[in-house]
């Protein structure tokens, strides 16, 4: 299989143009701007469309319009960015519009800065829009895992008819490392979309796409068909790795860039003779459960680290239940913390236990 | 090669740091290592001091940040400073001698302190666009991360383009790389 050496941004396009996305809306924003650069030259080679919106509320609203014609069509922001389209992405989930939207997180809130960090977690699992919807939400930790999880998203987005988020950071987007490309023969077979407004030729019947029902009880069986959908999500979809987790005491916690942190982290524990292991959760939503279940027999604490001050921590507090205490650490505002740093709050962790 | 070797690169920008590390990233990947790149970005790609984050190693690499390097490339004043807290009692230190720099900037700390008069030699023998290329034979020398034929076959596939047009070229990168091997043994 060929390998080649690839940026994190770049494998987000080729992941996606892979995939079979041959529409792009987008505005450019640091640290994700090789993407749409990226996309800005391939798409056209594979007979797509890339186009520089005016604004991200634009690109959102293209990016519904191409979606309800049934095409395999996604956007890429940063932070600020991803806010600005918030609006569109409620509408694309009540809309029920599969679509991929790629968030390479920079430091907030507000303008923030332009270095790694992961405190858009509540945004893109908890809401960030209007309205009892749900993202499915992927979180890679390496340049390869993007390329694999692009595909992944895209088939997620159509089998749901539901936006799906890839949560990365400016560490991932703009970090180089080999990644084994497949054979790409260009065509894929794709779903068929019977509900996509490709006119009515052939069909006779109007297809609609629409969010807005004027009736509360109307309204309110599209929100329990939307939530029949989540929870066959929850039932299917869940995903994670872990490391040494088997024989583990002191259970690490973390998604992303961090995850590689953390597990480096385990890895210097473990030469010092403390009992650690690692949960990298890669969907953020649904949230994996099936990990901790697995390590409370023998886990004494639970250690969440994250680039921001405390936000997938809550999960991994739900997903618990008070059964075991959960420790917190975090670095925010574009700060990576280090292994070292790790190491250090961890073996605090365990000296208390 | 158990652990990666950390290497950071350091200079202004113009100075082609991240030229140097992306085909040295190119010429290992080449050679089967696992490697990963990452370079600065931030205000530095405004004007500032351009750094690049290079590991290789022969297992993946897991944290992309690291504390210490093995190796450090300071090729300006500026550089010099900021690249200060990745030197450790491990840390090889190799600063340009034209680097505008104080006697007491210098990291003590390091296990070796390489001056080396890159900046001039390329000036003098070569061709200040190849200044980076030099910068890239004294790393290889010092790391044998790769080997020069290695570097080479780096250099063609980035820069075979302008060595069609140019053969002249070809021979004086393949001259800035020896040099720079030569200026560190």
């Amino acid at each position: 299989m060929p390998r080649v050496l690839m940026k994190g941004n770049e494998a987000f396009g080729e992941g996606a143009i892979r995939a079979g996305c041959r529409y792009f809306f987008g505005y450019p924003i640091t640290p994700q701007s090789e993407l749409p650069h990226y996309l800005a030259r391939r798409l056209p080679e594979v007979g797509g469309v890339y186009l520089q919106a005016e604004s991200e509320v634009a690109a959102i609203n293209m990016v519904y319009g191409a979606a309800a014609a049934g095409a395999r069509v996604m956007t890429s922001s940063s932070s600020p960015g991803i806010s600005l389209m918030q609006e569109g992405i409620s509408y694309l989930a009540g809309a029920e519009l599969p679509c991929v939207i790629v968030n390479v997180m920079r430091g907030g809130p507000g303008l923030g800065n332009i270095a790694p960090a992961q405190s858009d977690y509540f945004q893109a699992v908890k809401g960030g829009g209007h309205g009892d919807y749900r993202l499915l939400c992927l979180a890679p930790s390496s340049v390869q895992e993007i390329l694999d999880l692009m595909g992944l998203a895209f088939d997620l987005a159509d089998k749901y008819r539901n936006p799906v988020m890839v949560l990365g950071d400016g560490i991932l987007g703009q970090m180089m490392e080999p990644v084994e490309l497949p054979p790409y023969s260009g065509e894929l077979e794709l779903p068929p979309k019977p509900w996509a407004t490709t006119g009515t030729a052939g069909r006779g019947t109007r297809n609609i796409i629409n969010s807005l029902y004027i009736e509360p009880e109307e309204l309110e069986a599209v929100n329990l068909r939307l939530r029949a959908k989540y929870q066959r999500m929850e039932e299917e979809e869940k995903r994670w790795e872990t490391y040494l987790l088997e024989e583990a005491e002191l259970v690490l916690v973390a998604f992303g860039t961090m995850a590689r942190v953390a597990r480096a982290a385990v890895e210097r524990l473990r030469e010092e003779g403390i009992a650690a292991g690692l949960i990298r959760p890669i969907t953020l939503y649904p949230f994996p459960d099936a990990p901790f279940h697995a390590a409370f027999s023998r886990a004494r604490a639970f250690l969440v680290v994250e680039m921001n001050l405390g936000q997938m921590v809550e999960d991994v507090r739900l997903t618990v239940e008070g059964r075991c205490p959960v420790h917190f650490y975090g670095r925010t505002g574009g700060v990576v913390p280090t292994v070292a740093e790790v190491v250090n709050f961890a073996k605090e962790v365990w000296q208390k236990l | 090669m158990k652990k990666p070797l950390k290497i950071v690169v350091a200079g202004e920008g113009g100075q082609g740091v991240q030229a140097v590390a992306e085909i040295l990233a190119e010429a290992a990947y080449d050679e089967g290592k696992e490697v990963l790149y990452i370079p600065a970005f931030g205000v530095e790609q405004r004007g500032g001091v351009s750094l690049a984050y290079l590991q290789v190693g022969d297992e993946p690499i897991p944290a992309p940040k690291f504390e210490k390097a093995d190796i450090v490339v300071a090729l300006s004043g500026r550089a010099v400073r900021r690249t200060r807290q990745y030197v450790g009692p491990e840390t090889i230190f190799i600063y340009d001698t034209h680097a505008d720099v104080q006697e007491e900037e210098l990291p003590k700390e390091a296990k070796r302190l390489i001056p080396i008069p890159g900046i001039e030699v390329a000036r003098k023998e070569l061709h200040p666009r190849v200044f980076n290329i030099l910068i890239m034979g004294a790393l290889i020398k010092l790391t044998s991360i790769v080997g020069l034929e290695d570097a080479k076959r780096a250099l063609e596939k980035r820069l075979g383009h302008r060595f069609e047009k140019d053969p002249s070229l070809r021979e004086l990168n393949y001259r800035a790389l020896e040099k720079g091997m030569a200026l560190v043994s």
